[in-house]
């Protein structure tokens, strides 16, 4: 059977492929199989690998021998008998590779760390081979460097990769590595202009790091005798094709986020028709998926420990983007989304892949509730609003990360962190100084003139004045970095799998919202006295009576924190970027909610000094006293259209207040998500989860490898969280009405 | 109808998933007669506490959560709804109106001659028997079962 024509044959369209393909499945689950012998086998493997790794500390081995490309290593099997799906990033197992590229500091902080020496002959390399992070440090200005040291803007990617870009991986499978080596070519001879100036020298350089690199991908492959220089011929070679895209990628980047893109629904064209035709069974097809799944779960990166306080438990972000309904009004639901799903059961759960459903209200029905059950079974799935991205984005985009949508090879971001507008706040009280050091961090202001009870109108002046200065100094900051990376750390590879003309956001972030919304309505609403120091900075308030408090529901507080992101947004869409990005913004922190909490003082909502923040766009907890709905509602109310990077929302209960049986449980659930996308929110992660389970899994980590739990944009494992997390992960609101 | 129906509720739950069919808007009125052994919001006994609010304004309240009570409803519960008969008949009149799907979670203490007007406008009657025996309600609660056995008899 010939697949159906089309304007994809002709040029590089994987979406005009998908379209005129694929199937919509509207029935239940079940049809999906269990794992076969050879994958139970075979992850039992993995997980005696993966114990191993636990009790090493969290690390298994190292190569540091070897600075990590496409090529640098030989093949790595688990069990080559066993493995339908192969590659690994280095020659074994959950072995680590240093990838310098990003940084050479960040290598031998993170060697030094697990007691491992630097190899003499790569530290003589990057004697003469410049990195992104000395690049960046070239350039930084003075006030960049100590808005960094201050922690008013952390996370900055300028030591390490920076991550979410995604390649569309399947255009390997799709059309094979000589027709895009081609299609590359013919870019880079077209890439000729009169006039020869800095971005066409910049571009032709690239196309000939993609071109190359493409040829790398199939020498890669061949090292598994594998020959992708043709299209795939059935689904598992388009699994094996697609996932060698990814691992060269992978062996290249350590960025961040190293996003997977929408591959189920692509993939499951190739499983119709070898069901069709009888070329595989519905088993043997869970089991390639199963078995790249592993593949996925073991992606490992080398970081160091101050890496792991911001981002815990070695999270990858390989996002997956399942389901979602297509412009022509089909929803895009196939079996292979199911079977995606499914490998949470067959395997157990796990954090990686990101599992990231697209859910719209036209979704079927039989899938929202199958959602629902693997989320009340694994808490291992995130939801977002596709009826609000598709607008933007169309059918073919991905999320990179947590919430950042993408058009899927047409698109890609410069990732920029988050500024922490709880000190941004405490800077406009306290004359531009920073609360902890006194340094003059901000720009120099006259100090308050309402020194008794903080004045509304006043507060809102400085911190504006405070956005001024922070928003110019965030974009500036991110131009440096992005320029570097561009330049001593492109990820070719991601690149090569991209379309040449591709559209760049600069993806600005918040942290702290919710403390300044409730700060500012306090000092709105109640009276807030500032208590100073000898120095005359303000460390503390004393609050006289109550204020409303986001995630009520409550529109005083609703509007300020609207206010808040329009307000911010606007501040950086002033600012020229870094190769005419466009800039956007998320509300977005990941586990990081608990270091920028440390390094700020106490807030006038009467959050104390060094507590952490809420995470994301969360209400700060144990003030949503309404019900998860009402929460719910607040954080749907913010503007989507100021925060096109993502707004992050993590929700947990406990099985008991979805409903009194395992049916009630799953309508429910899925009842709250239609209001909760009905009503504009963008994204949740859910939890159904006993608080007891987690404080039983910090004393007998052992007895619970695989739970799994959702934070703030990705899922983790709960063990793997340092005691300061899983605590604040325990001290959240739980919604628990009986 | 008298325009401006007031009551006193203690507070809201936007999110009740175990008070009738769906997720449901749980409303708990102020004030209850009984005193059961076992109450678990006991500050809603007190018919002074709470606060005020009209039929009208509770459910504007009510209909800003249409997205996600659609498939569930409105729940009236407490403390007991039925001691604010009048008030409780009116907010499930106007939630008829805007067609939710509606409950009461009663004790059925209220004399059925006082509470037919609610009882009839609601979808739903969760009625609490807290005992079947008389005297163990009484132990119970503080008073008898026989207005709840009542009210039984008329639903059926």
């Amino acid at each position: 059977m010939q697949f159906k024509e089309g304007k994809w044959q002709k040029h590089i369209d994987v979406r005009d492929f998908i379209i005129k393909n694929y199937t919509p499945y509207d029935g239940d689950d079940k049809f999906l199989a269990p794992p076969t012998e050879r994958t139970k086998a075979l992850w039992e493997k993995v997980k005696s690998l993966m114990d191993l790794e636990r009790n090493n500390g969290g690390m298994l081995d190292i190569d540091e021998h070897t600075v990590s490309t496409i090529t640098s290593h030989r093949a790595g099997y688990i069990d080559k008998e066993l493995e339908d799906i192969v590659g690994l990033q280095t020659d074994a197992p959950l072995k680590r590779a240093i990838m310098p590229f990003g940084g050479i500091r960040m290598v031998m902080a993170s060697l030094e760390a697990y007691g491992r020496q630097m190899d003499p002959e790569v530290e003589k390399i990057f004697k003469y081979r410049k990195t992104h992070n000395d690049g960046v440090f070239d350039a930084y200005t003075e006030d960049m460097i100590k808005a960094r040291r201050s922690g008013i803007i952390t996370g900055l990617p300028d030591s390490y990769g920076r991550g979410r870009i995604i390649g569309d991986y399947r255009r390997v499978a799709l059309y094979g590595a000589d027709f895009l080596i081609k299609q590359k070519q013919r870019a880079k001879d077209e890439c000729v202009f009169d006039l020869i100036n800095e971005d066409i020298i910049r571009q032709r350089e690239e196309l000939s790091e993609q071109i190359r690199s493409l040829a790398e991908l199939k020498e890669m492959a061949a090292l598994y005798g594998i020959d992708i220089s043709a299209p795939a011929k059935d689904v598992k070679e388009a699994i094996q094709w697609l996932y060698f895209g990814y691992l060269a990628a992978i062996k290249e980047q350590n960025g961040a986020a190293m996003s997977l893109g929408r591959i189920s629904t692509f993939l499951d064209i190739y499983a119709e028709r070898d069901l069709d035709e009888g070329r595989y069974t519905e088993s043997e097809i869970q089991e390639f998926i199963d078995h790249f799944v592993m593949k996925l779960r073991m992606v490992r990166f080398l970081r160091t420990p101050a890496y792991d306080e911001l981002f815990s438990g070695d999270p990858t972000w390989i996002t997956e983007a399942l389901g979602g309904v297509g412009i022509d009004g089909r929803h895009m639901v196939t079996k292979m989304t199911y079977r995606f799903m499914h490998t949470l059961v067959n395997l157990g759960a796990a954090p990686e892949p990101n599992i990231t459903v697209l859910w719209s209200q036209r979704l079927p029905s039989n899938f929202k509730d199958f959602c629902a059950h693997i989320s009340i079974e694994t808490s291992s799935i995130q939801y977002e609003n596709d009826d609000l991205m598709r607008i933007e984005y169309g059918d073919d985009y991905g999320i990179a990360c947590c919430v950042s949508a993408m058009k899927i090879g047409k698109m890609m971001q410069f990732f920029g962190a988050r500024a922490n507008i709880a000190k941004a706040l405490l800077y406009g009280l306290n004359g531009g100084k920073d609360e902890f050091s006194g340094e003059q961090i901000g720009p120099e202001m006259a100090l308050l003139k309402s020194n008794e009870t903080l004045d509304f109108d006043e507060v809102w002046r400085k911190y504006d004045q405070v956005c001024n200065w922070l928003s110019r100094l965030y974009i500036n900051t991110l131009n440096i970095i992005h320029y570097m990376h561009d330049k001593y750390c492109y990820e070719r590879l991601q690149m090569a799998l991209q379309d040449e003309q591709v559209m760049r956001t600069s993806a600005c972030g918040l942290a702290g919202f919710s403390v300044v919304v409730d700060s500012l309505s306090a000092i709105k609403y109640a009276k807030v006295h500032p208590i100073r120091n000898e120095q005359g900075l303000t460390v503390d308030f004393e609050i006289e009576g109550d204020f409303p408090k986001f995630g009520n529901n409550d529109p005083r507080a609703d509007e300020i924190a609207r206010n808040l992101v329009e307000h911010f947004m606007k501040k950086l869409s002033k600012h020229n970027t870094y190769r005419q990005s466009k800039p956007t913004m998320s509300i977005l922190t990941i586990t990081s909610n608990v270091v920028y909490g440390k390094k700020t003082g106490a807030t006038p909502d009467g959050r104390k000094k060094g507590e952490p923040f809420a995470p994301g766009a969360n209400p700060m907890h144990g003030r949503d006293s309404n019900g998860c709905v009402a929460s719910m509602m607040s954080v749907a109310s913010l503007p989507y259209e100021f925060s096109k990077d993502g707004i992050s929302y993590t929700f947990s209960i406990v099985p008991a207040a979805l409903g009194k049986d395992e049916v009630q449980r799953r309508n429910n659930l899925s009842s709250l998500m239609d209001g909760y996308f009905a009503e504009e929110g963008h994204h949740i992660n859910i939890n159904v989860i006993n608080r007891e389970v987690l404080i039983d899994a910090m004393e007998h980590p052992e007895l619970y490898p695989q739970l799994t739990i959702r934070v703030s944009g990705y899922a983790v494992n709960f063990i793997k969280l340092n005691r300061e997390q899983q605590l604040d992960v325990i001290n959240r609101t739980f919604h628990t009405r009986f | 109808m008298n325009d401006v129906i007031k009551g006193r509720i203690h507070s809201f739950e936007t999110f009740g998933a175990v008070d009738g069919p769906g997720i449901r808007f749980v409303v708990f009125f102020q004030g209850c007669t009984l005193r059961c052994l076992y109450c678990h919001n006991p500050d809603t006994w007190d018919r002074e506490g709470g606060r005020d609010i009209t039929a009208e304004e509770l459910v504007i309240q009510i209909k800003r959560y249409k997205n996600f009570i659609k498939s569930g409803g409105v729940t009236l519960s407490g403390g007991e709804p039925l001691l604010q008969s009048e008030f409780a008949e009116e907010v499930l009149r106007l939630c008829k109106i805007n067609g939710f799907h509606t409950a009461i979670d009663t004790s059925g203490i209220i004399p059925l001659a006082v509470c037919k007007g609610a009882t009839d406008q609601a979808d739903m009657l969760l009625l609490d028997i807290k005992a079947i025996d008389s005297g163990l309600a009484k132990d119970i609660t503080g008073a008898d079962n026989e207005n709840a056995i009542k009210l039984l008899g008329y639903c059926e």
